[in-house]
């Protein structure tokens, strides 16, 4: 199954985010983000990851998902931390605990795409389909 | 496209456009669209034209939601979008109104040199911009301040800069509210802003920001560009550039405090993106503080910026910028929302003005206006493209008496950023580029295809819509030589 797919917008990008549970739905959505920003370029033999916890507690699925994004955005425009792994993800009654490894940003090994600005509110949906789980986001960027 | 805005849309003259209320139950006043059919032809492609009308919803609302010719979809307001809200009447402030750049806007200063002085060393001269000036995602500039001076800066906005001797008090005379806002409470940003805000004041970020070196190649108003000292084949560089990641961050911050605020203040609005709070409320007292914060934080950004532009300048040409003769014409914004007074229906009300992706555009004799402009009015900046053209125009009462004394902001984007990567190839687009004798530096290729002049509308029509209109004044136009881009 595809994580992600790119949507048309004027200014904005739109993406469509698919999951087999809601688990799965925020890691590709986190994987979605880090491609907008970046592209890995190279292997780095021997990196030295740096192990972060990730805590976000809302009610909303869809606040949740813009908290957990928030988060590694922050790690990413503050400290140039890039998601390398999802070492965990657990999702339970409107809180979510991860644990993540993240590569110090290098442009030797990563080209940078865009700039995110934020996660916007803007027509942010988590929604449950049949048989998997569909998000929409928009980085305003 | 395959979504095509279908609403009810009344000609009113060759350059006006309404929204009657009664499209949506809900809306307080129109909406009232700038643009020639050629260019309503795109903006009907997005969703601009809907956002347009939500904008109506909002409380204190009054004469209209405005869309300028540049207007495209933005989140919750669209980007080219004027709005003002009677503060006696319950009238609100609404982050989206403003946009997560905030103070995002443009400074042009002038030279001495022309363009025939410049074309020998240009490569050289973009080259020195784009070491001097750190450009990209995240980038982080050489001037570092500790988080007391981060603070000063945001309290005290350009002239932090200025006393620290990148520049002088006649640039702050020629910056919008002299490069700082009062009333911004430093306090009222969040440890999450500073500290994503903090290494990169003096850094221009990427996007759609860039620095430009530019010659005039047209003259409308002979009597103005005096006035200016300008004429043509003249040399202007235009940086473009807002308050980074410290302005995404008190937008961002406030948009979560002021969802709430809808069920508190019983404000019905179509779209989350769209949240708001009286401006008379300590959620709305609070953004504002915070916005005004950050926008401080944006007009020194810009002015350190000049700053390392005329030091490279000076080392290139061998002579003081000040004997280069490399004046600030001018500073504004386009993102801003400000309290200011205007008249309604006869009627001078203090209102909160939005402009969002819209630039403010005061006619002659506005107090607000530099005294040395005070005869020709307020300088509009607007930049277009790296392929085509940016402009300089002035502010107008018929601007005053329509739209809150605002204007547009840009050529405006016409294809996403993922189509214009499809479409355009980065070698083809440079060739173009050079063939043009324009040189381009960016810290990524993706930032320079994604801004390809194709991707925007054309800024010529644009601005002729304006100028038709009379909601600003052509004054010259600027073609690009030299580009610096993120």
């Amino acid at each position: 199954m595809k994580r992600y797919e790119f949507l048309k917008h004027t200014a904005d990008v739109a993406v469509r985010i698919f999951g087999r549970s809601l688990k799965d739905l925020f890691a590709s959505a986190a994987w979605a983000m880090f491609a907008v920003i970046l592209e890995k370029t190279k292997n780095r033999p021997g990196a030295v990851l740096t192990q972060k916890e990730i805590v976000v507690a809302e009610e909303r699925p869809e606040d949740l998902l813009k908290g957990w994004l928030d988060e590694l955005l922050f790690f990413f425009s503050v400290e140039h931390l890039v998601l390398v792994r999802i070492k965990s993800i657990e999702i339970d009654e409107g809180r979510l605990r991860a644990v993540v490894l993240l590569d110090a940003f290098d442009r030797e090994y990563y080209a940078i795409k865009d700039e995110i600005k934020a996660v916007t509110y803007h027509e942010l949906e988590v929604r449950k389909e049949r048989y998997n789980w569909q998000a929409h986001v928009i980085f305003d960027v | 496209m395959s979504h095509v805005w279908d609403g009810p849309l009344e000609k009113m003259d060759d350059c006006r456009w309404r929204i009657p209320k009664s499209y949506k139950a809900g809306m307080r006043v129109d909406g009232i669209v700038y643009a020639d059919e050629k260019l309503l032809k795109d903006i009907r492609h997005d969703k601009a034209l809907e956002q347009v009308a939500n904008v109506a919803f909002l409380p204190g609302i009054v004469k209209a939601s405005f869309g300028m010719p540049d207007i495209h979809w933005g989140y919750g307001f669209p980007i080219g979008g004027v709005a003002a809200m009677d503060i006696e009447k319950g009238g609100v402030v609404s982050p989206g109104g403003v946009g997560y750049d905030i103070n995002c806007g443009v400074r042009l200063v002038r030279t001495d040199l022309l363009e025939k002085d410049v074309r020998p060393r240009l490569k050289e001269l973009v080259t020195g911009l784009f070491q001097a000036v750190p450009s990209g995602v995240g980038s982080e500039g050489d001037i570092r301040v500790t988080a007391r001076e981060e603070k000063e800066i945001l309290a005290k906005g350009a002239a932090w800069a200025v006393g620290q001797g990148f520049g002088t008090r006649d640039d702050l005379d020629a910056t919008e509210e002299h490069g700082c806002m009062p009333d911004a409470d430093p306090d009222k940003v969040s440890e999450r802003a500073y500290a994503r805000g903090r290494k990169q004041s003096g850094t221009l970020g990427s996007g759609n920001h860039f620095l430009e070196v530019q010659a005039i190649d047209q003259l409308y108003d002979r009597e103005a560009a005096d006035v200016l000292g300008l004429e043509e084949g003249q040399v202007m560089v235009m940086i473009h550039s807002g308050s980074r990641g410290l302005g995404y961050q008190v937008c961002d911050d406030s948009l979560r405090t002021m969802e709430a605020c809808l069920a508190k203040y019983h404000i019905n609005v179509p779209d989350r993106q769209l949240a708001c709070a009286p401006v008379e409320s300590s959620e709305g007292r609070d953004y504002l503080a915070a916005m005004r914060a950050a926008a401080n934080y944006a007009w020194n950004n810009r002015q350190c910026m000049m700053h390392l532009t005329r030091q490279v300048f000076e080392k290139i040409f061998g002579s003081s910028w000040q004997k280069l003769g490399m004046r600030l014409v001018y500073d504004v914004a386009h993102n801003i929302a400000k309290i200011e007074t205007h008249r309604v229906k006869g009627e001078e009300r203090t209102l909160c003005v939005h402009r969002k992706g819209a630039t403010r555009a005061f006619g002659p004799g506005h107090p607000g206006v530099p005294e040395k402009y005070k005869t020709i009015g307020q300088p509009v900046i607007i930049p277009g493209d790296m392929g085509r053209n940016s402009y300089l125009l002035v502010g107008t009462q018929a601007a005053m008496d329509e739209t809150f004394g605002s204007t547009c902001h840009g050529a405006g984007r016409l294809k996403s950023r993922h189509e214009a990567k499809r479409q355009v190839e980065f070698h083809a687009l440079m060739k173009e580029l050079e063939a043009k004798g324009i040189v381009v530096m960016a810290s990524g290729r993706g930032t320079v295809v994604e801004e390809a002049p194709g991707a925007y509308k054309d800024v010529n029509d644009v601005v002729g819509v304006v100028h038709q209109a009379g909601i600003a004044k052509r004054v010259c136009r600027m073609r690009p030589l030299g580009v610096v881009k993120g």
